[in-house]
């Protein structure tokens, strides 16, 4: 499948716009181009000359539905989702370190330490969306930054509708998704943690019982599923069952971490942890994995929902 | 011919753009090929004002449209709807209207 000028154009007016109105707009603007480059007679160059004679893309998409989206205008969203998904996937994880690691320096708890490291990530994600979110709106509300690229724009400037609509997704769930899974058999068969000749697992031996076979199939459900929306994209159907494995994971998770019963307590004895921490850091953790899990099941809707 | 005439000649010329389009599409037909008749017409506008304008015309009811499928390439064709020939009627009149008003100023000066 070959991606042309006018199918990058066509999606660089139209990507944000909801569902129904952006494929109306998609069609009449391929019909434009179209006929547009047959006047022209068809010269292979002419398909760039209309495109650059049309001008910057996010502006005909504006006057063709005749309004721009809420808070922050279409030139600035995109830069805005990038900046701010860069910040919170660098900065907020290498805070979060230093502080942790300045926390073991000075001999706190692990407990502590480990409760510090998550409160920091959780302040530092939402400062971090706030204050930049807060920037891009004063400078969308007050043109100071409205760039003069209606002169400068040119075609080598189209996004290309194939990047970011998977393969980064895919790439991330096929690296993650086994790391996490050797992760968890790696706990249990070499943990770094021996007493008396003894090696101690991080979590409850007994739940191998059921939740840590439930977790793994899980996983290999999410990559096969990762695969399908890449094969696909995000239709309904995935978005549900998306739905599904979200749920899958998060009820027993939540419900063991709130629960106390997922840390094996032998583990718990051999540091001496106050069990009164490890409840507190075990709560945060189980909100977060609560957060996550929303935004999750909430995001693929909203994928499926854009993609019409 | 100066920016500045230029200029109120486009003001002047806006709301026939809207008028001449439901004239003309009382036959069916697509974006590129009304703007091409205009054009021969004598009414010259552009696509980034066009393309955009049929659009806001079928939302407002004026116009009605119908994609065709049947050629090698799919087009949305308009036509104008029983309420874009009222206002053909109210246009028109009220043009008619100016005419005579502006016609009476040249002519006489003050009436």
């Amino acid at each position: 499948m070959t991606t042309t000028l006018t199918d990058r154009y066509v999606h660089a007016a139209t990507r944000w716009m909801p569902g129904r109105v952006r494929h109306e707009v998609e069609a009449e603007l391929r019909e434009r181009i179209e006929d547009t480059v047959e006047a022209q007679g068809g010269r292979p160059e002419a398909e760039r000359e209309a495109l650059e004679i049309l001008g910057d893309p996010l502006r005909i998409g504006v006057e063709y539905i005749g309004r721009e989206p809420a808070l922050l205008g279409p030139r600035m969203f995109f830069p805005w989702l990038r900046l701010t998904a860069l910040l919170v996937v660098t900065v907020a994880p290498i805070v979060a370190a230093i502080t942790m690691t300045v926390g073991a320096f000075e001999g706190d708890s692990v407990g502590a330490i480990i409760g510090g490291g998550v409160w920091t990530l959780l302040e530092m994600v939402v400062h971090l969306v706030f204050w930049t979110t807060l920037v891009f709106v004063v400078l969308d509300w007050t043109g100071i930054s409205a760039p003069s690229d209606a002169d400068t724009w040119s075609v080598d400037q189209l996004p290309d509708p194939r990047a970011g609509t998977g393969l980064g997704d895919l790439v991330a769930a096929g690296v993650f998704l086994p790391f996490f899974a050797a992760l968890l058999v790696w706990q249990h068969v070499s943990p770094p943690f021996v007493e008396d000749g003894d090696r101690l697992a991080v979590l409850d031996p007994d739940l191998w019982s059921w939740y840590l076979p439930l977790v793994l199939v899980t996983l290999a459900l999410e990559l096969a599923h990762a695969v399908w929306v890449y094969r696909r994209g995000w239709t309904w159907p995935a978005a549900w069952a998306n739905l599904g494995l979200t749920l899958l994971f998060a009820v027993p998770t939540i419900a063991l971490l709130l629960d106390g019963s997922i840390v094996n307590p032998e583990l718990v004895a051999h540091f001496d942890w106050d069990p009164a921490v490890v409840e507190q850091v075990l709560r945060g953790i189980a909100v977060g994995v609560g957060l996550v899990s929303a935004w999750e099941a909430f995001d693929g809707f909203r994928k499926a929902q854009a993609a019409g | 011919m100066d920016e500045l005439t230029q200029q109120h000649l486009q003001e002047l010329r806006r709301g026939t753009v809207v008028l001449a389009s439901l004239l003309t599409l009382r036959t069916p037909g697509y974006g590129y090929g009304l703007l091409e008749s205009l054009a021969a017409a004598g009414i010259a506008v552009d696509g980034n004002t066009l393309y955009p304008l049929l659009r806001r015309l079928e939302k407002q009811g004026l116009l009605t449209s119908e994609w065709n499928t049947e050629d090698a390439r799919p087009r949305k064709f308009y036509r104008t709807s029983a309420e874009g020939e009222r206002l053909i009627d109210a246009l028109l009149t009220d043009w008619h209207e100016i005419d005579a008003a502006l016609g009476r100023l040249t002519d006489g000066g003050t009436r």
